[in-house]
């Protein structure tokens, strides 16, 4: 498959995953643990800026602090 | 009639046998019989053959203690199932292998492992889990190489750490309670010392950070094969064992959850495709032992659930990877690349583990994880609850984006020439692949498993939305990034820093200071230097350095222990 038409899949399914969402928090009103429960599309939101911050932890954690050249222990 | 077969020891016993055999052929069926036997043992126990579930077997009397070999209930039912079936897999994908002693301390370990489950009293529960310790340090011994031997010296060191930190703790219980019977400690908890050593004896085992770097230390070291065990016994038995006897203890459900995160951030930085995986064994044993901690029904389903689906996606990723590095020789993110165009196979499979431990829906680690963050949304600890979403993120990062795109993608010609794996390796893979789609599809078998009766739904629209949602958008900042996570040719420092820098001070202050007394022997008398030097030879001539020597020495007394207990069960 061309990387365009895989790309064009990807696009519609986050649209689609993001409407769902919006479409099952105004139908259902389930009782939620948490607050952030009744945000519609708060998975989405969570997971893009998760993901951001986890890359950004990581990497400074391993620049300024733990990445040493392979043979540091020898 | 015979009373009861301890599955362990169906394993244990028949690996004596493989050295044994000639022909190959024979060899390598007998090799495939022997977990089949222990997985029909096990189907005779679950269908009441020998006696209802739960029940007990092989209590031996020793010096007015009362050893218990055969706890039957369903939570060690439910970790048996799963450690005979991943046996299984695993020795077809080990099939091609012509070392008889690995074959054999692979087997020794299996059923060692099935030896802590069933021990329903702390000597019992001891010896499987030193027997453990040593059986699997073979596996990383074997390898051969030089980084390979180190890892595992250390390796062992921290395993005879933890075995004696366990034996102190059920040494002072036994002393101040009077009974070896292993059942939960949390009503005694903090009433003395010894729930500490036990509890830190159990941590060892379980890689909970800062206790962790073994693992990533000596899992990517090991064998091809061999690695692919190690996923399975060591830090599972260790769940199970915290289950139960620490149950609802709230540290634990907090050092849990820091692992999930812990392994996760780790795993972002690492350069070799095992050690990134070996880095999410942490985080996914983090799942469970919060899940131990969390204490309720639910829970402790979710825990068990998820080891037993961990068992079998992470044995098909490092069979995967291991594969990788059985064709190609690399693991190295930073010596592999584009890949896809020879061995395609081996990345579909790899991708279904992949699936599977992103928690996908229609995998099966979705219908074990969700029980898990489920459970800390029930007993409001929002805390805890990002952490384990959020390290889903990372997880899905790491495995189902960054080791394929660096090892199959990311190149526009491959690296290393290389061709499919042998057909055993492809098909342990493919059976394990098969276990993953069909309990992520059908749950029903594994939560009919589980100790409690499940009420929880997997497939509601709640779920399959917030994780589609959750791991399709956290494919944006990796595609974005994608550059930045080519690897990097460096190594990342690990709590193990606190051990090795002041061990290797510590021999250095020691050769420094014997040779300053060897110098002032050799300039006041000559006589002594030489002769400790001629002792050192005679010394050093005793090891022969031939690994199977050793493995024969560790099986005899193993066996002898083992007779001797078996005596014992016959005389009662």
């Amino acid at each position: 498959m061309e990387k365009r038409t895989l790309f064009l899949i990807y696009y519609s399914s986050l649209l689609l995953f993001l409407l769902l969402d919006i479409a099952f928090h105004l139908l259902h009103h389930p009782e939620p643990h948490f607050p952030w429960e009744r945000i519609p599309g708060f998975h989405a939101l969570f997971g893009f800026i998760g993901c951001f911050i986890l890359i950004l932890v990581s990497k400074s954690l391993g620049h300024y602090l733990l990445m040493r050249e392979v043979d540091y222990y020898d | 009639m015979i009373e009861w077969i301890h599955p362990g020891l169906i394993l244990i016993f028949g690996s004596l046998f493989i050295p044994l055999i000639g022909n190959r052929r024979v060899k390598q069926a007998y090799f495939v019989i022997l977990p089949v036997l222990a997985l029909i043992d096990l189907i005779l126990i679950s269908k009441g053959f020998f006696g209802g579930v739960p029940s007990s077997h092989w209590s031996i009397d020793i010096v007015g203690y009362d050893l218990l070999l055969g706890r039957v209930d369903k939570l060690s039912m439910v970790f048996a199932y799963v450690f005979v079936i991943a046996a299984l897999c695993m020795n077809v994908y080990a099939l091609h292998i012509n070392r008889d002693w690995e074959h054999v301390s692979a087997m020794l370990y299996a059923g060692s492992g099935l030896g802590v489950v069933f021990a329903g009293d702390l000597f019992s529960l001891y010896i499987f889990w030193e027997i453990m310790a040593w059986s699997s340090l073979f596996l990383i011994w074997f390898r051969g190489t030089r980084s390979a031997l180190d890892a595992g010296f250390r390796y062992i060191m921290w395993h005879l750490t933890g075995g004696i930190l366990l034996l102190a703790g059920i040494l002072i219980h036994v002393q101040t309670t009077g009974s070896i019977e292993f059942v939960s400690f949390l009503d005694s908890w903090g009433s003395s010392m010894a729930y500490y050593l036990i509890l830190l004896g159990f941590i060892i085992n379980a890689a909970v950070p800062p206790l962790h770097p073994w693992l990533t230390d000596a899992y990517p070291e090991a064998t091809v094969t061999g690695a692919v065990y190690m996923t399975a016994f060591t830090t599972k038995s260790a769940v199970y064992v915290l289950i139960r006897g620490f149950a609802g203890l709230e540290l634990i459900m907090w050092l849990g959850a820091i692992m999930a995160m812990y392994g996760v951030i780790f795993a972002m930085l690492q350069n070799d495709g095992r050690r990134l995986l070996a880095y999410h064994i942490v985080s996914q044993v983090g799942y469970m032992v919060c899940g131990a901690g969390m204490g309720t029904a639910m829970a402790i389903n979710g825990a068990t659930a998820h080891a037993f689906c961990h068992i079998l996606y992470k044995a098909l990723l490092f069979m995967g990877m291991g594969a990788v590095l059985e064709v190609t020789g690399r693991s190295r993110f930073t010596e592999l690349g584009g890949l896809y165009r020879y061995i395609p196979r081996t990345f579909w499979l790899y991708m279904i583990g992949a699936f599977s431990i992103s928690g996908f829906p229609l995998f099966n680690g979705f219908v074990s994880k969700t029980m898990t963050v489920e459970a800390s949304a029930l007993i409001h600890q929002p805390i805890v609850w990002f952490l384990l979403e959020g390290a889903s993120i990372g997880t899905f990062f790491c495995i189902a984006l960054k080791l394929p795109r660096n090892v199959w993608f990311s190149e526009e010609q491959p690296v290393v020439e290389a061709k499919e794996p042998p057909i055993n390796m492809l098909a342990g893979m493919g059976m394990l692949a098969a276990l993953c789609i069909f309990l992520g599809i059908y749950p029903k078998p594994l939560y009919d498993l589980l100790p409690y009766p499940v009420e929880f739904v997997p497939y509601t629209p709640e779920h399959v939305l917030g994780i589609c949602q959750l791991l399709f958008f956290a494919f944006i900042p990796f595609w974005i990034m994608r550059e930045s996570f080519r690897g990097e040719e460096k190594i990342v420092l690990d709590t193990d820093w606190f051990v090795r820098k002041p061990g290797r001070m510590f021999i250095a202050f020691c050769e420094n200071t014997l040779i300053k007394y060897a110098e002032f022997n050799e300039k006041k008398c000559f006589v002594l230097p030489a002769l400790f030097e001629q002792l050192s030879i005679h010394i050093r001539s005793i090891q022969r350095g031939y690994l199977g020597y050793y493995l024969q020495i560790v099986l005899a007394i193993v066996m002898i222990s083992l007779i001797m207990v078996s005596i014992g069960v016959m005389l009662v």
